[in-house]
């Protein structure tokens, strides 16, 4: 075996303790909050009973950890750990979709100084925020009506619960479980320390898991990139998925592309399609989260993301006025800043941060 | 420029497929310049659409700049200055069919093989002196030989003087200014069909800065 060899199967063994630790994470957050009692529990579930809370809580932890993974991550440990409900959790889930796409817009910020340039990279980066906006804004009125994905996430996950045998028994929770034991003791049974530590470790995993994933994995992606990238739409669909799934970062995946944008190669239209693949992939971290639960309720957490970001695309893709109306939205924000670059800012500063904090504020 | 590329990162880098795309393209740029040459200079006729040849090396041109970039977007810190050797020497190739298609538009005023005097044959001379630079770029181009790419190099320098002599010798004739025209211009093309390759040959041996220039081994 030559250097590059060894270093890959360096960075593979590196890459399943990181995993490891991301899930005794995931384990030990739940642990805590069951830890904090039934009070926190009264008081979370409260605030998340509004579901516009729910949805902009999800925005803005997204927009300042910059990783939906985080936040998908923590939701599904606090409905494993009983403080989070179904219905209070999937807003929270809606809002890391809307959060995780500000990476690329900031990524594209990068071309700022060049104005053509610019207009294409931001037009590239938030016809996945644009996306992720309207699907919100249609599906979350949908399901506070008629809950559609807290009934089919339950059936989907009810149907695994029979077939992997995983109810109290999953096999990602045996091995983790007597880590997060020996945390726990270690920790005294501290709630709030635990949770410190979790949160910690999760951050920290998480990060290491996307810098190792994107040497393994982006490095030596280019040669698809180029073959998938442009080819089909489903191809290239199924690429940005893959893609995603194999560095567990969505915004990894979206921001590498923006330079591509801003240089003119690749199209609005090529890249929408990867952008949707994209937004299903990174449902798989929060799948893997639930898995290390072995908590029913947090499986159908995790399935109503898998198939909130399906509908979306079923809802959305298939018909081309429907699809084109947050490629539209997107070229028209981006004629807008071409013509002043506040825009751009405005737009950012507005929709992940200022007015999530205030109607947040405002709803409590 | 291009060897570690070739022996270590071949089944991963796209730079590689880019340095493939751009030896097809020299391919194709060999078939056309005997296509041109074969009409020019023997009178032979050809079946092969120079127009639609000519497009595909622009395509290529195109997605080798295009590969490159992806290359660079995804990895900015490997192969740099291949990659941007990459981007010169492709347009190299791609003049080399435009003056494929010079010579052959030439043959459309007269065929110099009918011409009379010494320049037929020094017109040939030229010929058989720059057709086999094409397979020694194509083989440097495979393998990363830079040796072999400075004997291109050289064997340029060699050819110029002989295309100096040429239109020297045209020049000072007396016949008549319509075949020292068409003369002048194909020893022209000649010359820089040549200049061109010796351009690709610098990519190989020459660093960055001293790509299409002359050999700084």
């Amino acid at each position: 075996m030559n250097r590059e060899t060894w270093q890959l199967w360096g960075q593979i063994v590196l890459l399943n303790l990181v995993l490891y630790c991301f899930l005794i994470s995931i384990g030990l957050l739940g642990a805590s909050f069951k830890l904090f009692g039934k009070d926190l529990a009264q008081q979370l579930v409260e605030m998340t009973s509004n579901p516009l809370v729910g949805l902009f809580a999800g925005i803005l932890a997204t927009t300042l950890a910059q990783s939906s993974s985080t936040t998908t991550s923590i939701a599904v440990g606090m409905v494993a750990g009983g403080v989070l409900t179904i219905e209070g959790a999937i807003p929270v889930i809606m809002g890391a979709n809307i959060g995780t796409s500000v990476t690329n817009t900031l990524v594209s910020m990068g071309h700022i100084t060049r104005k053509e340039e610019f207009r294409l990279a931001l037009a590239g980066a938030t016809v996945h925020d644009f996306f992720n906006l309207m699907v919100v804004a249609v599906l979350l009125p949908v399901e506070i009506a008629f809950g559609y994905l807290r009934w089919f996430s339950k059936q989907v996950a009810a149907i695994f619960e029979g077939v992997g045998g995983m109810k109290f028994s999953s096999p990602i929770k045996i091995i983790t479980k007597p880590v997060i034991n020996v945390l726990l003791d270690l920790l005294d049974k501290n709630p709030i320390l635990s949770l410190i530590v979790a949160l910690v470790i999760m951050y920290l995993a998480l990060k290491f898991l996307v810098d190792l994933t994107r040497g393994v994995v982006i490095k030596r992606a280019e040669r698809y990139l180029h073959r998938y990238l442009f080819g089909a739409p489903l191809l290239t669909m199924l690429f940005g998925l893959v893609m995603t799934v194999l560095v567990q970062s969505s915004s990894i995946t979206t921001s590498m592309v923006v330079p591509l944008i801003g240089a003119g190669v690749l199209t609005l239209e090529q890249v929408f399609p990867y952008t949707l693949g994209a937004n299903v992939g990174t449902t798989v971290t929060a799948m893997l989260a639930s898995l290390s639960t072995g908590n029913i309720a947090a499986v159908t957490v995790a399935f109503a993301h898998l198939i909130f970001n399906l509908t979306g695309i079923l809802l959305v893709y298939p018909v081309k006025i429907i699809r084109n109306i947050p490629m539209h939205m997107a070229r028209g924000l981006a004629e807008l800043t071409s013509r002043s670059r506040i825009y751009a800012f405005l737009y950012v500063g507005l929709v992940f941060y200022l007015l999530p904090v205030a109607l947040i504020f405002l709803w409590r | 420029m291009f060897k570690d590329l070739i022996e270590t990162r071949k089944r991963t880098a796209l730079l590689f497929d880019a340095l493939q795309e751009v030896i097809n393209m020299l391919e194709r740029a060999e078939r056309m310049f005997g296509v041109a040459t074969g009409m020019l200079l023997t009178e032979q006729d050809t079946v092969v659409d120079i127009d639609q040849e000519d497009r595909e090396l622009n395509a290529g041109e195109r997605m080798t700049r295009r590969m490159v970039l992806e290359h660079l977007v995804i990895n900015p810190d490997q192969d740099l200055p291949g990659s941007l050797a990459l981007i010169s020497i492709v347009h190299d190739v791609e003049r080399l069919g435009d003056y494929a298609k010079s010579l052959i538009e030439l043959n459309q005023w007269q065929n110099l093989a009918s011409g009379e005097g010494p320049y037929p044959e020094m017109c040939r001379r030229l010929y058989k002196a720059i057709a086999p630079l094409f397979g020694q770029t194509l083989e440097a181009l495979r393998e990363g030989d830079a040796q072999m790419a400075r004997q291109v190099m050289h064997q340029h320098e060699e050819i110029k003087k002989q295309t100096d002599e040429f239109i020297a010798a045209v020049m000072e004739d007396a016949q008549s200014s319509r075949e020292a025209v068409l003369y002048a211009l194909a020893s022209r093309f000649l010359r820089r069909t040549s200049a061109h390759l010796s351009n690709v040959a610098s990519g190989i041996a020459n660093p960055l800065d001293r790509v299409s220039g002359k050999d700084v081994g």
